[in-house]
Protein backbone atom coordinates (compact mmCIF):
# COMPACT_ATOMS: atom_id res chain seq x y z
CA UNK A 1 0.00 0.00 0.00
CA UNK A 2 1.72 3.16 -0.98
CA UNK A 3 1.66 6.24 1.94
CA UNK A 4 -1.66 7.85 1.40
CA UNK A 5 -3.68 4.98 1.34
CA UNK A 6 -2.19 3.88 4.79
CA UNK A 7 -2.70 7.05 6.13
CA UNK A 8 -6.62 7.19 4.46
CA UNK A 9 -7.04 3.28 6.51
CA UNK A 10 -5.53 5.08 9.79
CA UNK A 11 -7.80 8.40 9.77
CA UNK A 12 -10.92 5.85 8.09
CA UNK A 13 -10.44 3.65 11.49
CA UNK A 14 -10.24 6.61 13.88
CA UNK A 15 -13.41 8.44 12.48
CA UNK A 16 -15.32 5.35 12.54
CA UNK A 17 -13.90 5.11 16.26
CA UNK A 18 -14.92 8.33 17.22
CA UNK A 19 -17.90 7.92 19.52
CA UNK A 20 -19.77 10.14 21.84
CA UNK A 21 -17.81 12.98 20.84
CA UNK A 22 -14.49 15.15 20.53
CA UNK A 23 -12.70 13.74 23.76
CA UNK A 24 -13.93 10.08 23.21
CA UNK A 25 -11.90 10.27 19.93
CA UNK A 26 -8.20 10.51 21.98
CA UNK A 27 -7.62 6.71 22.70
CA UNK A 28 -8.28 5.69 18.90
CA UNK A 29 -5.84 8.68 17.93
CA UNK A 30 -3.43 7.64 20.05
CA UNK A 31 -3.38 4.29 19.35
CA UNK A 32 -3.22 4.66 15.71
CA UNK A 33 -0.94 7.12 15.67
CA UNK A 34 1.39 6.80 18.20
CA UNK A 35 1.37 2.84 19.54
CA UNK A 36 0.35 1.41 15.69
CA UNK A 37 2.08 3.45 13.23
CA UNK A 38 4.67 5.84 14.89
CA UNK A 39 3.92 9.07 13.30
CA UNK A 40 3.84 11.13 16.23
CA UNK A 41 5.77 10.89 19.70
CA UNK A 42 4.15 11.28 23.13
CA UNK A 43 5.04 14.52 23.25
CA UNK A 44 3.76 15.64 19.66
CA UNK A 45 0.50 13.72 20.04
CA UNK A 46 0.36 16.04 23.08
CA UNK A 47 1.17 19.26 20.96
CA UNK A 48 -1.71 18.21 18.50
CA UNK A 49 -4.32 17.95 21.03
CA UNK A 50 -3.04 20.93 22.60
CA UNK A 51 -3.90 22.55 19.17
CA UNK A 52 -7.17 20.81 18.18
CA UNK A 53 -8.61 22.20 22.01
CA UNK A 54 -7.43 25.76 20.46
CA UNK A 55 -8.87 25.82 16.90
CA UNK A 56 -12.20 24.97 15.86
CA UNK A 57 -13.05 21.60 14.77
CA UNK A 58 -13.62 18.32 16.78
CA UNK A 59 -10.12 16.92 17.35
CA UNK A 60 -9.88 13.63 15.30
CA UNK A 61 -10.57 16.58 12.01
CA UNK A 62 -7.66 18.59 13.03
CA UNK A 63 -5.58 15.48 14.12
CA UNK A 64 -6.16 14.03 10.62
CA UNK A 65 -5.27 17.88 8.79
CA UNK A 66 -2.30 18.08 10.72
CA UNK A 67 -0.81 14.41 10.49
CA UNK A 68 -1.87 14.16 7.10
CA UNK A 69 -0.03 17.25 5.82
CA UNK A 70 3.31 16.15 8.09
CA UNK A 71 3.24 13.13 6.06
CA UNK A 72 2.44 13.68 2.65
CA UNK A 73 1.91 17.15 2.51
CA UNK A 74 -1.56 19.14 1.17
CA UNK A 75 -2.28 15.48 -0.73
CA UNK A 76 -1.38 14.01 2.92
CA UNK A 77 -3.67 16.10 4.87
CA UNK A 78 -6.59 16.14 2.12
CA UNK A 79 -6.50 12.39 2.37
CA UNK A 80 -6.39 12.06 5.89
CA UNK A 81 -9.53 14.83 6.48
CA UNK A 82 -12.04 13.23 3.52
CA UNK A 83 -11.28 9.62 5.32
CA UNK A 84 -11.61 10.69 8.85
CA UNK A 85 -14.71 12.15 8.07
CA UNK A 86 -16.23 9.79 5.35
CA UNK A 87 -15.90 6.79 6.43
CA UNK A 88 -18.22 7.37 9.38
CA UNK A 89 -20.59 9.34 7.13
CA UNK A 90 -21.31 6.44 4.83
CA UNK A 91 -22.25 4.37 8.09
CA UNK A 92 -24.87 7.45 9.02
CA UNK A 93 -26.11 7.75 5.95
CA UNK A 94 -26.89 5.04 5.61
CA UNK A 95 -28.50 4.61 8.64
CA UNK A 96 -30.61 7.42 8.32
CA UNK A 97 -32.22 6.16 5.15
CA UNK A 98 -32.90 2.84 7.17
CA UNK A 99 -34.56 4.58 9.53
CA UNK A 100 -36.72 7.27 7.46
CA UNK A 101 -37.81 3.59 5.81
CA UNK A 102 -39.13 2.17 8.86
CA UNK A 103 -41.72 2.85 11.47
CA UNK A 104 -41.61 4.69 14.65
CA UNK A 105 -39.42 7.43 15.57
CA UNK A 106 -35.19 6.67 15.54
CA UNK A 107 -35.11 8.31 19.11
CA UNK A 108 -36.66 4.77 20.92
CA UNK A 109 -34.53 2.42 18.80
CA UNK A 110 -31.44 4.25 20.03
CA UNK A 111 -31.74 5.02 23.51
CA UNK A 112 -30.44 1.60 24.38
CA UNK A 113 -27.51 1.99 22.55
CA UNK A 114 -26.85 5.68 23.75
CA UNK A 115 -27.44 4.66 27.51
CA UNK A 116 -25.14 1.49 26.80
CA UNK A 117 -22.61 4.10 25.58
CA UNK A 118 -22.91 6.43 28.16
CA UNK A 119 -20.02 4.26 30.18
CA UNK A 120 -17.80 3.42 27.65
CA UNK A 121 -17.85 7.42 26.38
CA UNK A 122 -17.04 7.84 30.16
CA UNK A 123 -13.94 5.81 30.56
CA UNK A 124 -12.84 7.01 26.99
CA UNK A 125 -12.22 10.04 28.07
CA UNK A 126 -10.92 8.91 31.81
CA UNK A 127 -8.20 7.48 29.54
CA UNK A 128 -7.58 10.17 27.41
CA UNK A 129 -7.11 12.25 30.49
CA UNK A 130 -4.20 9.79 31.45
CA UNK A 131 -3.15 10.35 27.91
CA UNK A 132 -2.85 13.57 28.33
CA UNK A 133 -1.83 14.15 32.08
CA UNK A 134 1.36 11.36 31.78
CA UNK A 135 3.71 14.06 30.31
CA UNK A 136 3.00 16.60 33.47
CA UNK A 137 3.38 13.48 36.29
CA UNK A 138 6.75 12.84 35.14
CA UNK A 139 7.92 16.09 35.44
CA UNK A 140 7.23 18.02 39.30
CA UNK A 141 7.79 21.66 37.80
CA UNK A 142 4.45 20.97 35.88
CA UNK A 143 2.78 20.30 38.92
CA UNK A 144 2.67 23.55 40.49
CA UNK A 145 2.10 25.00 37.27
CA UNK A 146 -1.08 22.97 36.18
CA UNK A 147 -2.60 23.80 39.94
CA UNK A 148 -2.34 27.81 38.80
CA UNK A 149 -4.25 27.33 36.00
CA UNK A 150 -6.70 24.60 37.84
CA UNK A 151 -7.15 28.15 39.91
CA UNK A 152 -7.78 30.22 36.42
CA UNK A 153 -10.52 27.52 35.25
CA UNK A 154 -12.95 28.24 38.14
CA UNK A 155 -13.17 32.18 36.57
CA UNK A 156 -16.33 31.67 34.74
CA UNK A 157 -14.51 34.04 32.24
CA UNK A 158 -12.27 31.10 31.46
CA UNK A 159 -14.80 28.66 31.44
CA UNK A 160 -16.84 30.19 28.95
CA UNK A 161 -13.73 30.95 26.75
CA UNK A 162 -11.31 27.33 26.88
CA UNK A 163 -9.71 28.23 24.42
CA UNK A 164 -8.99 31.57 26.13
CA UNK A 165 -7.83 29.31 28.82
CA UNK A 166 -5.57 27.53 27.07
CA UNK A 167 -3.71 30.98 25.03
CA UNK A 168 -3.16 31.97 29.04
CA UNK A 169 -1.19 28.79 29.80
CA UNK A 170 0.41 28.53 26.68
CA UNK A 171 1.61 32.41 27.27
CA UNK A 172 2.56 31.62 31.14
CA UNK A 173 4.54 28.60 29.62
CA UNK A 174 6.73 30.48 27.91
CA UNK A 175 7.34 33.04 30.57
CA UNK A 176 7.84 30.34 33.82
CA UNK A 177 8.45 26.51 32.12
CA UNK A 178 11.49 27.94 29.77
CA UNK B 1 -33.03 35.13 11.84
CA UNK B 2 -33.43 33.13 9.03
CA UNK B 3 -30.26 31.26 7.81
CA UNK B 4 -30.64 31.60 4.23
CA UNK B 5 -32.10 35.37 4.38
CA UNK B 6 -35.39 33.47 2.66
CA UNK B 7 -38.78 33.56 4.01
CA UNK B 8 -40.00 30.18 4.72
CA UNK B 9 -42.77 30.28 2.18
CA UNK B 10 -39.89 30.00 -0.66
CA UNK B 11 -38.88 26.27 -0.32
CA UNK B 12 -35.85 26.40 2.28
CA UNK B 13 -32.66 27.35 1.48
CA UNK B 14 -30.55 26.76 -1.70
CA UNK B 15 -26.96 24.70 -1.30
CA UNK B 16 -25.25 27.56 -1.18
CA UNK B 17 -27.30 29.28 1.73
CA UNK B 18 -26.66 25.83 3.45
CA UNK B 19 -22.92 26.21 3.11
CA UNK B 20 -22.42 29.28 4.14
CA UNK B 21 -24.39 28.31 7.55
CA UNK B 22 -22.48 25.52 7.96
CA UNK B 23 -19.19 27.59 7.56
CA UNK B 24 -20.16 30.15 10.01
CA UNK B 25 -20.70 27.24 12.22
CA UNK B 26 -18.23 25.72 11.55
CA UNK B 27 -15.26 28.41 11.92
CA UNK B 28 -17.16 29.20 15.56
CA UNK B 29 -17.13 25.86 17.23
CA UNK B 30 -14.29 25.79 19.03
CA UNK B 31 -14.65 22.28 21.15
CA UNK B 32 -16.71 20.30 18.73
CA UNK B 33 -19.81 18.70 17.76
CA UNK B 34 -21.93 19.79 21.18
CA UNK B 35 -21.72 23.16 21.07
CA UNK B 36 -22.45 23.43 17.72
CA UNK B 37 -25.41 21.15 18.16
CA UNK B 38 -26.51 24.04 20.37
CA UNK B 39 -25.98 26.30 17.73
CA UNK B 40 -27.78 24.69 14.95
CA UNK B 41 -30.49 23.83 17.27
CA UNK B 42 -31.25 27.18 17.80
CA UNK B 43 -30.40 28.33 13.90
CA UNK B 44 -33.08 25.39 13.04
CA UNK B 45 -36.38 26.13 15.47
CA UNK B 46 -35.65 29.83 14.88
CA UNK B 47 -36.07 29.11 11.09
CA UNK B 48 -39.48 27.79 11.53
CA UNK B 49 -39.11 24.84 9.04
CA UNK B 50 -38.70 21.47 11.27
CA UNK B 51 -40.47 20.04 13.93
CA UNK B 52 -39.30 20.07 17.35
CA UNK B 53 -39.20 16.08 17.23
CA UNK B 54 -37.35 16.17 14.04
CA UNK B 55 -34.51 18.45 15.43
CA UNK B 56 -34.40 15.84 18.49
CA UNK B 57 -34.08 12.44 16.00
CA UNK B 58 -31.18 14.34 14.25
CA UNK B 59 -29.31 15.23 17.37
CA UNK B 60 -29.89 11.69 18.73
CA UNK B 61 -28.64 9.93 15.06
CA UNK B 62 -26.01 12.32 15.30
CA UNK B 63 -24.42 11.33 18.76
CA UNK B 64 -25.47 7.34 18.26
CA UNK B 65 -23.18 6.57 15.53
CA UNK B 66 -19.78 7.13 15.28
CA UNK B 67 -17.91 10.15 13.54
CA UNK B 68 -16.74 13.52 14.28
CA UNK B 69 -20.45 14.93 16.27
CA UNK B 70 -20.31 18.39 13.89
CA UNK B 71 -19.88 16.50 10.69
CA UNK B 72 -22.30 13.60 11.16
CA UNK B 73 -24.79 16.82 12.26
CA UNK B 74 -23.91 18.58 8.94
CA UNK B 75 -25.08 15.71 7.01
CA UNK B 76 -28.17 15.09 8.58
CA UNK B 77 -29.40 18.57 8.67
CA UNK B 78 -28.05 19.62 5.32
CA UNK B 79 -29.93 16.91 3.87
CA UNK B 80 -33.66 18.07 5.58
CA UNK B 81 -32.00 21.59 4.63
CA UNK B 82 -31.54 20.87 0.88
CA UNK B 83 -31.34 17.37 -0.28
CA UNK B 84 -27.90 15.51 -1.27
CA UNK B 85 -26.71 19.29 -2.53
CA UNK B 86 -27.45 20.40 0.64
CA UNK B 87 -25.96 17.49 2.82
CA UNK B 88 -22.66 18.27 0.39
CA UNK B 89 -22.54 21.47 0.73
CA UNK B 90 -22.74 21.51 4.60
CA UNK B 91 -20.68 18.49 5.19
CA UNK B 92 -17.76 20.66 3.38
CA UNK B 93 -18.75 24.08 4.92
CA UNK B 94 -18.66 22.17 8.43
CA UNK B 95 -15.09 20.81 7.42
CA UNK B 96 -13.35 23.82 5.49
CA UNK B 97 -12.67 26.64 8.67
CA UNK B 98 -10.74 23.76 10.87
CA UNK B 99 -9.30 22.05 7.60
CA UNK B 100 -7.59 25.56 6.53
CA UNK B 101 -6.84 26.47 10.28
CA UNK B 102 -4.74 23.44 10.67
CA UNK B 103 -3.07 23.84 7.09
CA UNK B 104 -1.77 26.80 8.29
CA UNK B 105 -0.51 26.44 11.72
CA UNK B 106 1.03 22.84 10.28
CA UNK B 107 3.36 24.83 8.18
CA UNK B 108 3.92 27.38 10.84
CA UNK B 109 4.55 24.20 13.58
CA UNK B 110 6.77 22.09 11.26
CA UNK B 111 9.24 25.28 10.70
CA UNK B 112 9.09 26.37 14.03
CA UNK B 113 8.07 23.26 16.44
CA UNK B 114 12.02 22.81 18.10
CA UNK B 115 12.23 26.42 18.86
CA UNK B 116 12.02 26.67 22.75
CA UNK B 117 9.39 29.65 22.70
CA UNK B 118 6.90 27.31 20.85
CA UNK B 119 8.24 24.13 22.68
CA UNK B 120 7.45 26.01 26.50
CA UNK B 121 4.08 27.35 25.07
CA UNK B 122 2.86 24.23 23.99
CA UNK B 123 4.28 22.80 27.89
CA UNK B 124 2.02 25.12 29.03
CA UNK B 125 -0.85 25.07 26.79
CA UNK B 126 -0.80 20.77 27.54
CA UNK B 127 -1.60 21.47 31.22
CA UNK B 128 -4.27 23.69 30.11
CA UNK B 129 -6.00 20.46 28.24
CA UNK B 130 -5.37 18.48 31.60
CA UNK B 131 -7.16 20.91 33.34
CA UNK B 132 -10.41 20.97 30.45
CA UNK B 133 -10.02 17.22 30.12
CA UNK B 134 -10.20 16.65 34.25
CA UNK B 135 -13.57 18.88 34.14
CA UNK B 136 -15.03 16.94 31.47
CA UNK B 137 -13.81 13.33 33.62
CA UNK B 138 -15.61 15.04 36.75
CA UNK B 139 -19.31 15.22 34.50
CA UNK B 140 -19.08 12.15 32.39
CA UNK B 141 -17.96 10.25 35.46
CA UNK B 142 -20.76 11.66 37.57
CA UNK B 143 -23.21 11.11 34.67
CA UNK B 144 -22.16 7.66 34.09
CA UNK B 145 -22.56 6.61 37.73
CA UNK B 146 -25.71 7.75 38.21
CA UNK B 147 -26.83 4.86 36.57
CA UNK B 148 -26.11 2.43 39.03
CA UNK B 149 -23.35 -0.18 39.64
CA UNK B 150 -23.76 -1.50 36.19
CA UNK B 151 -22.49 1.58 34.64
CA UNK B 152 -19.12 1.89 37.09
CA UNK B 153 -18.02 -1.61 36.12
CA UNK B 154 -18.05 -1.10 32.76
CA UNK B 155 -16.20 2.31 32.94
CA UNK B 156 -13.64 0.05 35.05
CA UNK B 157 -13.73 -2.49 32.38
CA UNK B 158 -13.25 -0.49 29.32
CA UNK B 159 -10.53 1.27 31.14
CA UNK B 160 -8.76 -1.37 32.41
CA UNK B 161 -8.93 -2.54 28.40
CA UNK B 162 -7.52 0.23 27.42
CA UNK B 163 -4.75 1.65 29.76
CA UNK B 164 -3.55 -2.12 31.57
CA UNK B 165 -4.00 -4.17 28.15
CA UNK B 166 -3.10 -1.95 25.30
CA UNK B 167 -6.38 -3.21 22.89
CA UNK B 168 -7.31 -1.14 20.23
CA UNK B 169 -10.11 1.19 21.04
CA UNK B 170 -12.63 -0.91 18.85
CA UNK B 171 -12.15 -3.61 21.28
CA UNK B 172 -12.70 -1.96 24.59
CA UNK B 173 -16.03 0.01 22.69
CA UNK B 174 -17.55 -3.30 21.43
CA UNK B 175 -16.44 -5.40 24.90
CA UNK B 176 -17.71 -2.31 26.86
CA UNK B 177 -20.93 -1.71 24.99
CA UNK B 178 -21.88 -5.42 24.79
CA UNK B 179 -21.04 -6.00 28.73
CA UNK B 180 -23.54 -2.77 29.30
CA UNK B 181 -26.34 -4.27 27.57
CA UNK B 182 -26.31 -7.83 28.67
CA UNK B 183 -26.09 -6.46 31.93
CA UNK B 184 -29.80 -5.24 31.80
CA UNK B 185 -31.91 -2.12 32.63
CA UNK B 186 -30.51 0.25 29.69
CA UNK B 187 -34.33 0.70 28.59
CA UNK B 188 -35.66 3.73 28.43
CA UNK B 189 -37.78 5.40 31.42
Amino acid sequence: MTALAVLAAAFARIGLGAFGGGLATIPFIHHELVLIHGWLTEREFAEVVSLAQMTPGPVALNAATYVGYRIGGFAGALVATIAVAAAPLTLVAAAAWLISRASGRPKDRLDRIQKALRPVTAAMVLSAFWMVSRPIVEDRRLWFFTLAVFGLSRFNFFKNYPQLLLLAAGGAGIIFLR
Amino acid sequence: MNYSGKTPESGGPSPAGVFFLFLRLGALTFGGGIVMMGLLEKEMRNSGRFQPEEIIDMMVLATSFPGPIAVNLALLAGVKMAGVPGAAAAVTGTILPPFLTILFLAKLLMLYINHPLVSSFFTGAGCAVVVIVGGVVCSMLKIAFSGGWKDVAVVGLVSVILLALGLHPFIAVAVGTAVRLLLGGVRSP
